[in-house]
């Protein structure tokens, strides 16, 4: 039981952006997804959610993929886009109920835990607001409520901090880790350093498309061949390569 | 700043004619002749119906006409917003660029209101018994207007008064409305002194003020944007166009209409119900299609002439909202939902029924109600039932292969 990733070569075009790429994400884990921009991580999170077909490799959760059984792929992921993806026609209470109908979770549950999601996000009182009216951060908010309620068994989260409010951002970590402790395994991609560092139990580094290292945090330090505790210099070490290039 | 002009007029001119090609290609087109062709045609009647004695109404008709009509083209500048920073440094040699772009504006709206005249002739002409000079009065009148109506417009480009509204006010509707009035009244040439007295001293009072203002970049780019915006709406009555985004309006009142979420079938019931009313680029075609299909209904008579009528409309409402179909395909969101794609073929036809269905009753209720005819009635039934049947399977399905 995880979300398997097995030497997945993919991209947008017939030339592959990821090659061979391969990680698990296991039941109550937090991956962190980290790398440069255009190492990959947004082309590994689209193969994931089902926007881009694996052009070698496959992609599992819970040993099912998204051809054999996309009804049951699809209703075990959740996901928060790093821009909001909202609809302008439907309020916030519509979304919401959109997406109870959807994954077809029960209503009455489903919105029990979506007014308390709604109250610690303080939008508890724009239920009948369309997006248009809310502001970058409050538009995150709305994705994190919806992409919760659904208390799916994977999340996959793209550069969630961006835009959120200091409170929010704290809101947010502590539901992560309230979601691990439930059993659900969460990737997350990100540049915010020092969060991922405390926060994640497992580290996937990307580099021009190619997993540079993988590991919790010792097991990075050993393969940088630095002696620093610190995640920031420990992924400065491991990209300095690419660095160069430029 | 000459050079930027021309070029930016061919591009502009480009793309209204690159429109052109897509409206005069469409089915709507054949709608609007017909259309046209029945006002034509109801127009002549009236003319030849009018007794020698001008009726009480035929003079505030052309007064009214003429002043709606002179607010038709308005000043292209074609300016756009990146020019606040990118022109900035050339603002002097703005006078120059702003010159260019009022002759073009004028010429453009003068050619309106010669059109606009033109119709109103026959009126003029037949109802009032006007003579040749006083027709001719009536076209000068009418340019000078336009002429002093674009200055105004102009002047706020080196204005920084909140209420420029009130120039607006004077000089594009109730100066005009007093000198059709007096013109049309009185049929005296003399009346056309005072435009004539206007325009003159529209020419030498502000050239002072003109060389001391800064260029009031933010005005003069939203007036621009609104008048691109509103060519193409017009456009867009007959094509998607890219720039209009469609504005998103709650409706609060038709919020009983919307179906719960509990009651739709799917999501997609529920989402396409709620893009068709509060996305005004779909409820609002309906509407104007459906209204003007009423029209239409309500002047012809006959037998065929009302069915094909009805026939037209239909399939034009039901073809015209085809492209909702695709309205969420830009959201990812829709397709990460664990929901099976074939629902939204479903869903989508259940709504385009219920809108043929409710557009064909409202056009068949005006037509009965107009002229009594059950075995027209009959025929219509059947026909519509066709066609929608026809346009919700075939037309349908050969229109989402074209698409994806």
């Amino acid at each position: 039981m995880a979300l398997e990733i097995n030497n997945l070569v993919g991209g947008y075009s017939q030339i592959p952006v990821l090659k061979k790429i391969s990680f698990q994400v296991r039941p109550g884990e937090l991956v962190g997804l980290i790398g440069l921009n255009g190492a990959g991580k947004s082309t590994t999170i689209n193969h994931i959610i089902g926007l881009l077909e694996p052009q070698q490799g496959s992609i599992k959760i819970n040993n099912v993929t998204l051809k054999q059984d996309p009804r049951k792929y699809k209703k075990s992921l959740a996901y928060i886009p790093e821009m909001p993806l909202l609809y302008p026609e439907l309020t916030l209470k519509e979304h919401l109920d959109l997406t109870i109908k959807a994954y077809d979770l029960n209503p009455t549950v489903a919105w029990k835990l979506a007014r308390q999601l709604l109250k610690v996000f303080r939008l508890d009182n724009k239920l009948t607001w369309f997006p248009a009216k809310f502001s970058k951060g409050m538009r995150q908010k709305v994705m994190i409520v919806c992409a919760f309620i659904t208390q799916a068994d994977y999340y996959i989260i793209d550069e969630p901090f961006l835009g959120l409010d200091p409170l929010a951002t704290r809101d947010l970590l502590e539901l992560i880790s309230k979601e691990k402790k439930r059993g659900a395994g969460i990737l997350m991609s990100t540049h915010v350093l020092s969060t991922a560092q405390t926060k994640c139990d497992y580290f996937v580094l990307l580099q021009a498309g190619q997993i540079k290292a993988q590991g919790d945090l010792a097991e990075l330090e050993k393969q940088s061949q630095i002696s620093s505790h610190q995640l920031e210099d420990i992924y400065f070490a491991l990209t300095k390569e690419d660095r160069q290039y430029e | 700043m000459n050079e930027l002009w021309k070029k930016r007029k061919q591009n502009y001119l480009n793309t209204l004619l690159h429109y052109a090609k897509y409206v005069l290609n469409d089915h709507f087109v054949i709608a609007l002749l017909f259309f046209m062709g029945g006002l034509a045609l109801a127009y002549s009647k009236l003319i030849k119906s009018l007794p020698e004695q001008p009726k009480w109404w035929e003079q505030p008709v052309v007064i009214l006409w003429l002043l709606l009509w002179l607010q038709v083209g308005r000043l292209a500048t074609l300016l756009q917003p990146a020019d606040m920073i990118f022109l900035a440094p050339e603002q002097y040699q703005l006078p120059g660029y702003l010159k260019q772009a009022f002759k073009h504006s004028y010429l453009v709206g003068a050619g309106w209101q010669v059109v606009a005249w033109f119709v109103i002739l026959p009126l003029v002409g037949h109802g009032l018994n006007w003579s040749w000079p006083l027709l001719l009065g009536l076209l000068i009148l009418q340019l000078m207007l336009k002429l002093i109506w674009l200055v105004v417009q102009q002047g706020q480009a080196f204005s920084w008064e909140k209420d420029y509204i009130w120039h607006f006010l004077i000089f594009k509707w109730l100066l005009p409305l007093s000198c059709l009035a007096l013109y049309v009244l009185t049929s005296n040439l003399f009346s056309l002194l005072i435009p004539a007295a206007v325009i003159i001293g529209q020419t030498l009072l502000p050239r002072s003020a003109k060389n001391k203002g800064i260029f009031n970049w933010q005005q003069m780019i939203k007036n621009e944007q609104q008048r691109m915006q509103s060519i193409y709406r017009v456009i867009n009555l007959f094509i998607d166009v890219p720039q209009i985004k469609g504005r998103i309006y709650r409706l609060r009142w038709l919020d009983g209409c919307l179906p719960s979420i509990r009651k739709s079938p799917s999501i997609y019931d529920f989402l396409f119900m709620r893009s068709f009313l509060r996305r005004s680029e779909y409820s609002g075609l309906f509407i104007r299609l459906v209204v003007l299909a009423g029209i239409l209904q309500a002047i012809l008579k006959g037998f065929w002439l009302p069915i094909i009528l009805d026939l037209i409309f239909i399939y034009l409402i039901g073809f015209q909202q085809f492209p909702l179909y695709f309205t969420f395909d830009d959201n990812a969101l829709t397709y990460l939902y664990p929901v099976d794609k074939k629902v939204k073929y479903q869903a989508f036809k259940r709504l385009n029924w219920k809108l043929m269905l409710l557009a064909a009753v409202i056009l068949l209720v005006i037509g009965q109600l107009i002229e009594f005819d059950l075995k027209r009635l009959l025929f219509e039934i059947i026909g519509v039932l066709i066609e929608i049947w026809l346009l919700n399977n075939l037309f349908l399905l050969s229109y989402l292969k074209k698409r994806t």
